[in-house]
């Protein structure tokens, strides 16, 4: 029979026995619950990563990430495809260098103001300072702080703002049009009146001085310039008149053909050779004949003025979608970059005659039909203007876009795009 | 002689149609308002009207339809800086509607046309 001894023997090392089996059970475990908990806080890790790259590259606007020294350290693909880079490719590299290919940070950054006050930092439209990478944006600058309190990184926000600074510009062209609108329908009949005693007398002074005075040249100035004035009262009266449009069925082929007659004169006086390109079968749309001829004779004799010296002048219809697309092409001097933007703004004009209200006028008309205005040039190329008009089949059809906002009726729908190539 | 009436409330304006018409061998009468004109028209009436619509007081459509009341024979042109009062329907009334210019041209040959086919000259 065993002794005592022997059975504690057994019982310490059976006990042990299951100390080790069940120790090394625990441990196991442990171990494994413990890398399932790391798996699962990488897999969480992971997530909230591939979570925060997504809001990264979700947000359209450009954001990248700097440290201290102005080295990259994340940037979302809306900057990177805005550099035409991968964002790997960015990132490690100092961001003056990449923006402004400088051998030191940008003195606009607003992330030095962001590193020295721990706080938000913005510079508006930085074009306006010169020197920084890009046109149209603010750049505001947040930072990121390290357990210690301290910035150790700055994200800078670039928020492209060139939608706002053109809804700026056409609230300042809407606010100069019905500025200007009420201010010369209420003085209209104050100057038209002195001016008809000014132009008047003036002509009675002509009539009666002879053929070989001198003082005819002055007196053929005051009537030149009266009837300048006169004309420009009319055009602005037109475009007060809030240029509703009388719908009824047009053919825009002829409404071309038309004007093309109307300017028949000026064409052949300057020795410009027309290219008609006129789509057959163009469906008809409800319009306004008068408002849309009046459309066309603006650009076209605008055309035909661009070219004293002769040229081309085309002009093409075609039906794309359901809009008829009208083009409009001179061979002309161009229009600069910088008065692109001008071209629809009345009392806009770079010539010495004229009233600067022809294409302003025009812009109204295609914006009272639901269409848009594109303009397209390069100086020392030419200019081509397009027409877009939307295909209306019913009086119902153009009430029926109106009440949902497709007809603006006033409202601003053109476009402008701008070509800077060639010879200036 | 035939007489014609300016309506006009611009001293100036009055001034120069006077002349201008004077030229063309008419005898012209002024008015500054169209009550004035009114009460012209009811001592002598002239041959013809030549009236301005935006006046001081009663303006030019009230005072176009007052002559029909009254007138029916009387000739107005109206004339104005605006072609907007074209499109009311008061307007229709006159004979003629010529647009205020520095150039009379036009308007003496509607007061001509008018005269004729009213067989007043």
């Amino acid at each position: 029979m065993p002794s005592a001894a022997f059975w504690s023997g057994v019982n310490a090392l059976r006990s042990l026995g299951i100390g080790l089996v069940g120790g090394a059970a625990i441990g196991w475990l442990i171990t494994r619950l413990a890398r399932r908990r790391t798996s699962r806080l990488q897999d969480d890790i992971r997530r909230s990563k591939r979570q925060l790259q997504a809001i990264f590259d979700g947000i359209t606007d450009g954001l990248i990430i700097v440290d201290r020294a102005f080295h990259i350290v994340a940037v979302n693909k809306a900057e990177a495809s805005f550099l035409g880079r991968e964002p790997q490719e960015l990132v490690g590299r100092p961001c003056y260098e990449v923006y402004c290919r400088g051998g030191r940070p940008c003195e606009l950054c607003p992330a030095h103001e962001t590193f020295s006050t721990g706080k938000v930092a913005l510079v508006s439209k930085p074009e306006l300072a010169g020197g920084y990478h890009r046109k149209g944006v603010d750049v505001y600058t947040f930072p990121v702080v390290d357990e210690r309190g301290e910035t150790v990184q700055a994200i800078q926000y670039i928020k492209d703002v060139t939608d706002r600074m053109k809804l700026q510009n056409q609230l300042r062209e809407v606010e100069q049009l019905t500025g200007i609108g009420h201010m010369a329908a209420n003085v209209a009949h104050e100057i038209r009146n002195p001016l008809i005693a000014v132009g008047g007398f003036a002509r009675q002074l002509h009539e009666q001085l002879t053929e070989d005075d001198p003082r005819r040249e002055y007196t053929q100035i005051i009537l030149e310039e009266v009837t300048r004035l006169e004309q420009i009262l009319k055009e602005q009266l037109t475009l007060e008149k809030h240029l509703v449009p009388v719908m009824g069925q047009v053919d825009v082929n002829q409404i071309l053909k038309d004007v093309r007659k109307l300017l028949s004169h000026g064409i052949l006086s300057s020795h410009i050779s027309v290219v008609g390109d006129l789509a057959e079968g163009l469906p008809i749309t409800m319009g306004d004949a008068n408002q849309l001829k009046q459309a066309f004779l603006n650009v076209m004799s605008n055309a035909i003025q661009s070219m004293p010296q002769g040229g081309t002048l085309a002009i093409s219809t075609q039906q794309r979608g359901e809009r008829i697309i009208v083009r409009i092409s001179d061979t002309g001097p161009g229009i600069a970059p910088e008065h692109i933007d001008k071209l629809f703004v009345p009392f806009f004009t770079t010539r010495t005659s004229g009233s600067g209200l022809g294409l302003a006028v025009t812009k109204r008309i295609v914006d009272n039909h639901g269409g848009q205005i594109l303009v397209e040039s390069t100086v020392g190329v030419g200019s081509t203007f397009e027409i877009r008009l939307p295909i209306v089949r019913s009086t119902q059809e153009f009430e029926h876009r109106k009440l949902y906002g497709e007809v603006t009726g006033g409202g601003r729908g053109e476009e402008r795009r701008s070509g800077t190539g060639g010879p200036a | 002689m035939t007489r014609l009436l300016v309506v006009d409330d611009e001293k100036n304006i009055r001034r120069l149609y006077e002349s201008e018409l004077k030229r063309e061998g008419y005898e012209v009468e002024t008015a500054e308002s169209a009550e004035d004109a009114l009460e012209l028209i009811e001592k002598s009436p002239p041959d013809l009207v030549v009236l301005d619509i935006r006046l001081e007081g009663m303006d030019g459509i009230d005072c176009l339809r007052t002559i029909m009341e009254k007138r029916r024979d009387l000739p107005v042109i109206l004339n104005s800086a605006y072609s907007t009062y074209k499109q009311d329907f008061a307007s229709w009334m006159a004979d003629a509607y010529v647009v205020k210019s520095a150039d009379l041209t036009e308007l003496k040959q509607k007061v001509r046309e008018v005269l004729a086919k009213r067989g007043r000259v």
